[in-house]
């Protein structure tokens, strides 16, 4: 394994000092996105690039000449001076000269990209740990967004699951962010706990989520594409596990997506209107995997010493309201529930019937979504 | 051997010479301290949101 | 007591006392130096083994050692450990050998202070450390200690912050002595334009240090007051801010970042002119470039916060405070380059280092003036090509400018040579080790890589691999630096001559005692006034 790593290395540095860019997944540079925005960036990037590349040639040319040729082999006695007001003046404006060439269409930049008037649409990104939340306030679409279940089976610590056999290894999620191509849309950006950044790196900004704020952003995709990044600002335990995967289609194709969510929502509705244990335990189980799996883990069976198993535990399967007031109100490490609107009564109690009724507890009742309300 | 005193005697004794020392020591240290104090206070006073706030 | 009332003469016979008590109760700044500096080496090495944990981890995607959990208590650790147990107690371990000898002063102004400003810095390590076994572990929120996410950590959280306390008032009384030894006791005739470039840097320092620590305690103290007295200084539930915070750490935390390199200057402007035989080019610009650094330190905080949602008119004045910097950093560099032009040049160990440092540190200025572009730091913010940014500053810059100092005064200290083979082999594993381990995280933070993650899409595992098998070269190198050290202390090499380094006497007061220095009156017998008029 480790030699033939090294092996990979081997021929990786090789590939480089050849610049050679036959590994296609070897990004070495910012990628060129299909936004106006990251092309700005890049060019960016790439000219102050330049600028230093230029600067470095004198600065570190004068250097080795220096290390070279006045070595005290070549050149055993030292010149004596020590000041050149002309010199030190010179090598003062110059930089500044740079400065201000690099500061202007840096400004003009920023303005625009941090200009998210006349947007055609919005998307409200709520931050969580760990896990993004989005919601299309016009359609009244709102869903969560949470690693996908191949990459959190193999990111587990000692899971034996070599990554690279799982497509998009930490950077796939099970509802993608779904929006349309050619249209300005402006994304609200907050969080529900702690802060955290959302950052696609082929759009080139990020911005933080941050709880109690709104931040403003804004993107016009210009290709239809699959476009993934990953939370950028340190946000607790699986900080690197909160992937963003945007799906960019076309106008047409967005407005069938609306639709058909819209259609699948209204039916799920009208089963779970019917509340039997097996709508509760289907929906129980993707609020299970979106919300208490990074803790309670895929089997319920916890981290022992940190967050407790629910297989088997006598809370989890005693009085149902004790277990109801866990849920809203928190405990420990725990977050409170209850308190996020973006978690309908709907929600926990289907997840209480989950947890209830798996990992081989066996209740056999059905929460309700009144139960909640009643204990609230 | 003779010891170099660190500071010009101009006159005075040494022993006098390292009493003002002493003192210029003591007074620079506890202004500086103060200093340091002061700003503490400052930002416990949440002054810097203020100076700082977006 | 070890002050100006020694120059009597009557107790020079005196040498230190037996057995550890000398080190607990000395007021000697060569042993508090000593002190310091063997903390520094122990602490670095501490956080060394936290880092390598982390790339041990990173070596392949997937979780194969530690828990994230963990993971992210060692990248907290490690930077708190190294920033404020390794480097700044190493400058301060400079500054008590060195300052007094170069401005001619028998010792610090304030001994006993002296004693107490290092023997804080063991017991605030050791609280520091202690929180990893707590219940939960230590914090993991990384040195930054951001608020809502350091508030939900347990028990380590009052502790860290009661050490980082410990840790601000160590540094807070260390400068003050600092200051006054430089305002009151230099030799006659020894203006303040004279002093060395290390002294000035170290000056200016200071400054920083009591400007800034006070705030960070503040800080920290209104997150103890958040977690436990329910104020909600950055709770926005409660009518706070949890960006306040970051304004306020950043406040210290930038000026944090001058404290560790301006000492560093310092001891490559010693360094550099002595290795040319040349004087150092430009006094009086590296002293006023190095006041401006100083100044302008305060007021361009907020370009670690580009992505916090400033309003555009803030963004801008911080890009442009922030490019400023640039000039005067600039005249450094450019300061040194004609120190060695037409010099004549010779390449021992501490010159190697203090041209590793203009190498590595130029590089970290490249990518800093990258990221002071306010647009193109919007996609650099918090990835890879930030660590790598600070890493060439901070450990190229700084740790690099420390061996440089370490084996530039080391004979002067103990009287005997280091290895010299081994030196420079140190050097060359040191640097090639360092590029092999921090050049190519600019390539993964560019290509897209986010910082403080444990684990990693599978496209940057070349790049990792790399970076972790660098980090083990560098890290195990510096057992090798701990070997050379104790051999030198051990007084196993060649005597050194009270000059040390050729046609040393005309750069620095220190180069006309004998070497080792007395242990109590450093300048018994040496002419001062002659020695600061022929420099």
């Amino acid at each position: 394994m480790i030699l033939h790593n090294l092996k990979r290395l081997f021929v990786l540095s090789f590939l480089v000092a050849l610049g050679e860019t036959a590994w296609a997944d070897y990004a070495l540079n910012i990628p060129v996105g299909p936004t106006e925005t990251s092309r700005v960036i890049y060019g960016f990037h790439m000219y102050a690039i330049w600028v230093c590349v230029g600067i470095a040639v004198v600065v570190f040319g004068v250097m080795f000449y220096s290390i070279i040729n006045h070595r005290k082999s070549k050149n055993p006695v030292p010149a004596t001076f020590h000041e050149n007001t002309t010199l030190e003046i010179v090598w003062t404006v110059i930089p500044v000269l740079i400065l201000i060439g690099l500061a202007v269409p840096a400004t003009k930049a920023l303005i625009r990209i941090e200009d998210t008037s006349d947007a055609e649409m919005t998307i409200k990104i709520t931050g969580y740990q760990w896990k993004w939340h989005y919601e299309y306030p016009e359609e009244g679409i709102q869903f969560f967004s949470s690693l996908d279940e191949a990459s959190n089976r193999a990111r587990q610590l000692g899971s034996d699951i070599d990554p690279k056999t799982v497509p998009n290894y930490l950077l796939e999620v099970d509802h993608p962010l779904v929006v349309p191509v050619n249209t300005k849309i402006r994304f609200l950006i907050t969080a529900a706990d702690v802060i955290h950044a959302w950052w696609v790196p082929a759009f080139g900004w990020k911005k933080d989520a941050i709880p109690g704020f709104m931040n403003a952003a804004w993107v016009e995709i210009e290709k239809p594409g699959v476009y993934r990044g990953q939370c950028a600002e340190l946000c607790g335990r699986d900080h690197g596990y909160m992937p963003i995967v945007v799906k960019a289609v076309t106008k047409e194709e967005y407005r069938d997506w609306v639709a058909q969510w819209k259609q699948e929502h209204a039916v799920r509705q009208a089963e779970e209107a019917q509340w039997s244990m097996e709508t509760a335990m289907k929906r129980g189980k993707e609020i299970y995997n979106t919300h208490c799996v990074s803790c309670h883990q895929v089997d319920g069976s916890g981290v022992p010493g940190t967050f407790p198993a629910l297989a088997g535990s006598t809370v989890v399967t005693g009085d149902v309201d004790g277990v109801i007031e866990v849920v809203l109100e928190g405990k420990g490490a725990m977050p409170a529930f209850g308190k996020d609107e973006n978690i309908g009564d709907a929600d926990l109690a289907a997840v209480i019937t989950y947890v209830r009724n798996a990992f081989g507890n066996q209740v056999g009742d059905v929460v309700k979504p009144d139960n909640i309300a009643d204990v609230r | 051997m003779t010891a170099v005193s660190p500071r010009p005697a101009g006159g005075a004794s040494f022993e006098m010479e390292e009493k003002r020392l002493r003192k210029k020591n003591l007074y620079l240290a506890v202004g500086l301290g103060l200093i340091a104090l002061l700003l503490y206070v400052l930002a416990l006073l949440n002054v810097f949101e203020w100076v700082l706030g977006r | 007591m070890a002050t100006v009332a020694d120059t009597h003469g009557a107790e020079h016979e005196h040498g230190p006392a037996k057995g550890i008590l000398r080190w607990i109760t000395t007021t000697n700044h060569k042993d508090i130096g000593t002190l310091y500096l063997t903390f520094a080496m122990i602490m670095f090495l501490v956080g060394g083994a936290m880092a390598l944990i982390i790339r041990a981890e990173l070596y392949q995607p997937g979780l194969q050692l530690v828990d994230p959990h963990f993971f992210n208590q060692m990248t907290t650790l490690h930077a708190l450990i190294m920033v404020f147990g390794a480097v700044m107690p190493a400058f301060a371990g400079f500054a008590n050998w060195m300052i007094p000898p170069m401005i001619g002063a028998p010792d610090m102004a304030l001994p006993r202070m002296n004693n107490w400003s290092f023997w804080i810095l063991p017991f605030a390590a050791v609280l520091l450390s202690a929180t990893l076994f707590m219940d939960g572990g230590a914090i993991a929120s990384g040195w930054t200690l951001y608020p809502p996410l350091v508030l939900q950590f347990g028990d380590a959280l009052p502790f860290t912050i009661f050490s980082v306390h410990l840790l601000g008032i160590s540094s807070i009384l260390a400068s003050i002595n600092i200051i006054v030894t430089i305002f009151n006791l230099r030799a006659p005739g020894l203006t303040m334009m004279k002093m060395p470039m290390f002294c000035w840097t170290w000056l200016i320092t200071a400054f920083l240090l009591i400007l800034v620590m006070p705030v960070l305690a503040g800080a920290v103290t209104m997150l103890l007051f958040d977690k436990f007295f329910d104020t909600s200084f950055f709770d926005a539930a409660g009518g706070g801010d949890p960006v306040l915070f970051q304004h306020l750490f950043w406040f210290f935390g930038h000026p944090e970042v001058y404290i560790i390199i301006l000492p560093a200057f310092g001891i490559v402007s010693q360094i550099i002119p002595t290795f040319s035989r040349k004087p150092l080019f430009g006094k009086n610009s590296m002293i006023f470039a190095t006041a401006v650094i100083g100044f302008l330190s305060f007021i361009v905080w907020a370009h670690h916060q580009f992505t916090v949602g400033m309003p555009v008119p803030a963004e801008l004045y911080f890009m442009y405070a922030t490019m400023l910097i640039a000039v005067p950093t600039g005249v450094k560099v450019f300061n040194w380059l004609a120190t060695m032009w037409k010099g004549s040049l010779t390449f021992e160990t501490p010159m190697l280092h203090a041209l590793g440092f203009l190498v590595l540190f130029v590089f970290g200025g490249f990518t800093g003036i990258m990221m002071s572009q306010a647009p193109a730091d919007l996609y650099y913010h918090d990835n890879y090509f930030i660590v790598a940014h600070f890493h060439y500053t901070l450990v190229g810059g700084g740790v690099f400018a420390i061996f440089a100092g370490l084996f530039y005064w080391l004979p002067k200290w103990t009287g005997t040579m280091y290895d010299e083979k081994l030196g420079k082999l140190h050097f060359w594993l040191s640097f090639l080790g360092f590029n092999l381990l921090f050049m190519p995280q600019h390539f993964l933070g560019l290509a897209g890589m986010p910082r403080r993650i444990p684990d990693y899409a599978v496209q940057f595992t070349e790049f990792n691999q790399m970076s972790s098998v660098g980090a083990f070269i560098f890290g195990f190198t510096q057992l090798l630096l701990v070997y050379i050290v104790y051999k030198c202390v051990k007084g196993e090499g060649e005597k050194a001559s009270g000059e040390v380094w050729e046609g040393a006497k005309s750069h620095g007061l220190e180069w006309n005692l004998p070497s080792p220095m007395p242990y109590h009156h450093s300048f018994e017998g040496v002419d001062i006034q002659k020695a600061v008029a022929d420099e």
